[in-house]
């Protein structure tokens, strides 16, 4: 034991509580910075020598404190549950938005929408019904068949832009997939080099984490930590960065609706081609839209324009027009033929531009006899009509829109609760940063304390001779 | 778990949270005052919203046949006014029959030519009766395209087409009057009737007798005519009373379905508003304060 040992611990104690109080302003410097987990300075007191030995002496106290490590406090097990608490968040939000803007294309309940028109549409066959020889009924006839149609194109590639708008997205989202993998690919290199050279690699594994947080939102990867400081990410088992490799992803299939059958877009490795299994985040719901949301919500617009075409077709087949042929001025009454053209909600169009050819008599002897018309009319009340069908389609449409919000908006509140709770883990509390400071300031003051007494005290036993 | 530990920012996003629940609670109320209703999209509530479509086409339906029976009265109404006259008319014909019988064979030619041609005159104007058009059509004429029902001789120009109008769902009324059912048909209709006693004034009063009977039996057609007119009329308005109805019914309620309750929306929205500017002067207050405020 040496006569100077005690300035020695002093020493030691100055350095610590230094180091303490910079690790505390590193903690209050990053108090608003997004995935900062706050750092402890990790202390560890210097033990006097216990070897028996020939020269070893002890007196029994220790030799001052020493910095064993700034320790990362953050968990593990909470980061990975925010990770797929809002890899489902950001599914469900983005749901959300894909079912608004397909409600937004239907426009329904309204007083304008397409099922007002579907009515304005055959109430004028009511109106040819009664006056069977007024052609300005016929004529309002065609214009309102015209509006049908019209409304019912506009809807249909309003959907397809949806769904090109929703594959662009997709495009872009894999983009930062790529750039996000690269990004944990480089700080995995980074913090294995770090690690062998014993290097703090606190601040890198933070941003690590955000960006597998970013990555579980998008893809709802998982993170699987590694005895040398790496991280591998995994989608669905599947190895998306291992060390410093990564797998890029790509995303293929139609840009347009209609090539939806032919090429459905999915998601591969860019290596193999072979098909990524994305089950959460905002990519498991663009893959979800374009092959199930989007297409169903067309496909459905697709069978009640197909419905209307085919039943309306049918009906107008059955009766006679009132053709007039030159130099004649009385009619010689033609079976009536298509009245929509096409097949589907994409090209339906009238197929007649003369309201003469309009077949409103069920018979050639009475051509000004109505009664055709009526039944045409009378096809808005059929239950298996365009109408009946196009609203249970609006319907069917509005109740997963409907679970949908209701999902989204509780899965909301539960990745905000994770988030919370992750940054009430990790996060800096001003008031214990203080407290702190504080803290290692007095230590700081009582060990300069320390070596002012033994500075005294030596400076007695130098003295003492004189 | 939050309850251990609570940090700025785990308040602060938490505070940020709520903020962001009220002030969206907050949009909703205040679209659903603008707007004035409770649905504008489906998933709003989709059961509200398939009652919502269906009352909307059931109203367009029942306007468009509230606008049938309309028509329908037209013609009816048109069809009551020229049987009525003809009726008056034939009872016109009917006594001069009779007076020319009781001058019998040894009134004056004279006199009897008189009556002839009043009954001719008669005969005429009932045949502009037949051709009363209603916008354009002969109501008695069934689906003609033709201008006229019958011609100057009496000859029917019509066909046999029915005109109905679908008034309810499930009835539809013939608003035409079938010609031959009220004037008789081919020859032996009530014009070519008033020719032949036209004609047996001048050369054979005793023909007058078997005359008057065929007049009581033309008569009685027209009267016939004239009551399934007015019933079928009564229908066609009670009818379209129902329709009329029914659509104040279906009105009020989608408007029950679909729009806001006003005073409980303003409540909600007032309430709403509190709150949130209570969430707002928390938030304010809480993270203000920390230990660097009592430090010197």
């Amino acid at each position: 034991m040496s006569t100077f040992s005690g300035l020695n611990t002093a020493l030691s104690a100055l350095y610590a509580q230094r180091r303490a109080l910079d690790v505390t302003g590193q903690n209050i410097a990053n108090v608003n910075t997004e995935g900062y987990s706050r750092q402890r300075v990790e202390l560890s007191p210097v033990e006097n020598v216990t070897e028996p030995a020939r020269y070893s002496l002890s007196a029994g106290v220790g030799d001052g404190v020493r910095i064993t490590g700034v320790t990362r406090l953050h968990n593990e097990f909470m980061t990975n549950r925010t990770r797929s608490e809002h890899g489902l968040n950001e599914y469900l939000q983005a749901q959300k938005t894909v079912y608004a803007n397909v409600e937004q294309a239907l426009a329904e309940p309204s007083d304008n929408g397409l099922q007002a028109q579907f009515s304005d549409y055959w109430n004028a066959w009511s109106d040819v019904a009664n006056r069977p020889g007024d052609a300005s009924a016929r004529t309002q006839l065609l214009s309102r068949a015209n509006t049908v149609a019209g409304t019912m194109r506009t809807t249909r590639a309003n959907l397809g832009e949806l769904y090109t708008a929703t594959r662009e997205q997709l495009t872009a989202d894999v983009d930062v997939v790529n750039q996000t993998t690269a990004g944990i690919a480089d700080l995995n290199t980074r913090i294995a080099l770090a690690k062998v050279a014993d290097m703090p690699t606190n601040e890198l594994s933070d941003k690590r984490d955000t960006l597998i947080l970013r990555l579980s939102e998008l893809t709802g990867a998982t993170a699987r930590p590694k005895k040398d400081g790496s991280t591998d990410v995994l989608l669905a088992g599947a190895v998306l960065v291992q060390g410093d490799t990564v797998r890029a992803l790509q995303a293929v299939g139609s840009t347009t609706v209609d090539g939806r059958t032919i090429a459905p877009p999915q998601v591969q490795f860019a290596d193999s081609g072979g098909v990524a299994a994305i089950a959460s985040g905002r990519i498991a719901s663009r893959l979800e839209a374009l092959n199930t949301t989007v297409p169903d919500a067309v496909q459905g617009l697709d069978d009640v324009a197909g419905q209307l075409i085919t039943s309306v077709n049918a009906q107008h087949a059955q009766g006679w027009d009132i053709t007039v042929v030159p130099p004649a001025t009385t009619p010689t009454p033609v079976q009536g033929g298509d009245f929509f053209s096409g097949t589907d909600a994409a090209d339906i169009g009238v197929a007649i531009a003369d309201p003469t050819k309009v077949a409103a008599s069920s018979t050639a002897t009475n051509p000004f006899q109505g009664d055709n018309a009526t039944l045409l009319a009378n096809l808005a009340k059929d239950p298996a009509g365009a109408d009946v069908q196009y609203r249970n389609f609006v319907v069917d449409i509005g109740i997963s829109a409907q679970t949908v919000n209701r999902r989204a908006d509780a899965q909301q509140v539960i990745a905000d609760d994770v988030t919370a709770a992750e940054q009430a883990e990790s996060g800096v509390s001003l008031d214990e940063e203080m407290t702190n400071m504080l803290q290692f300031q007095r230590a700081y003051e009582a060990a300069a304390k320390v070596i002012s007494v033994v500075d005294s005290t030596l400076d007695s036993l130098i003295n003492m001779k004189r | 778990m939050p309850g251990f530990r609570v940090t700025e920012r785990s308040m602060a996003s938490n505070t940020l949270a709520n903020l962001q629940v009220n002030l969206a609670r907050n949009q909703q109320l205040q679209n659903q005052l603008s707007s004035g209703k409770l649905i504008t999209k489906a998933s709003d509530s989709p059961g509200g919203a398939v009652i919502a479509m269906q009352h909307r086409a059931d109203m367009a339906t029942l306007n468009q046949y509230s606008r049938n029976a309309d028509d329908g009265i037209g013609w009816l109404n048109m069809a009551d006014t020229s049987l009525s006259s003809a009726s008056t008319q034939l009872n016109r014909a009917r006594e001069l029959v009779l007076s020319g019988l009781s001058s019998g064979s040894a009134g004056s030619p004279e006199a009897r030519e008189a009556i002839a041609l009043e009954v001719e005159n008669i005969r005429d104007s009932m045949i502009n009766l037949s051709n009363t058009t209603y916008l354009d059509r002969p109501i008695f004429g069934g689906s003609t395209p033709g201008a006229i029902a019958f011609d100057k001789n009496g000859v029917y120009q019509g066909d046999d087409g029915k005109i109905n109008r679908t008034i309810s769902g499930n009835a539809t009324v013939r608003v035409d009057t079938g010609a031959e059912d009220v004037f008789g048909s081919g020859n032996t209709n009530v014009f070519h009737l008033l020719g032949k006693i036209a004609d047996d004034l001048r050369n054979d009063p005793v023909g007058l007798q078997a005359d008057l009977s065929e007049v009581d039996t033309a008569q009685k057609r027209i009267q016939a005519g004239l009551s399934g007119v007015g019933s079928r009329y009564n229908q066609v308005s009670e009818m379209q009373q129902t329709a009329q109805n029914r659509v104040l019914d279906l009105r009020a309620q989608l408007s029950d379905v679909e729009d806001i309750d006003l005073p409980k929306t303003i409540t909600e929205l007032a309430l709403q508003q509190t709150a949130y500017q209570a969430a707002l002067a928390a938030t304010a207050k809480v993270i203000q304060p920390s230990l660097v405020d009592f430090l010197r």
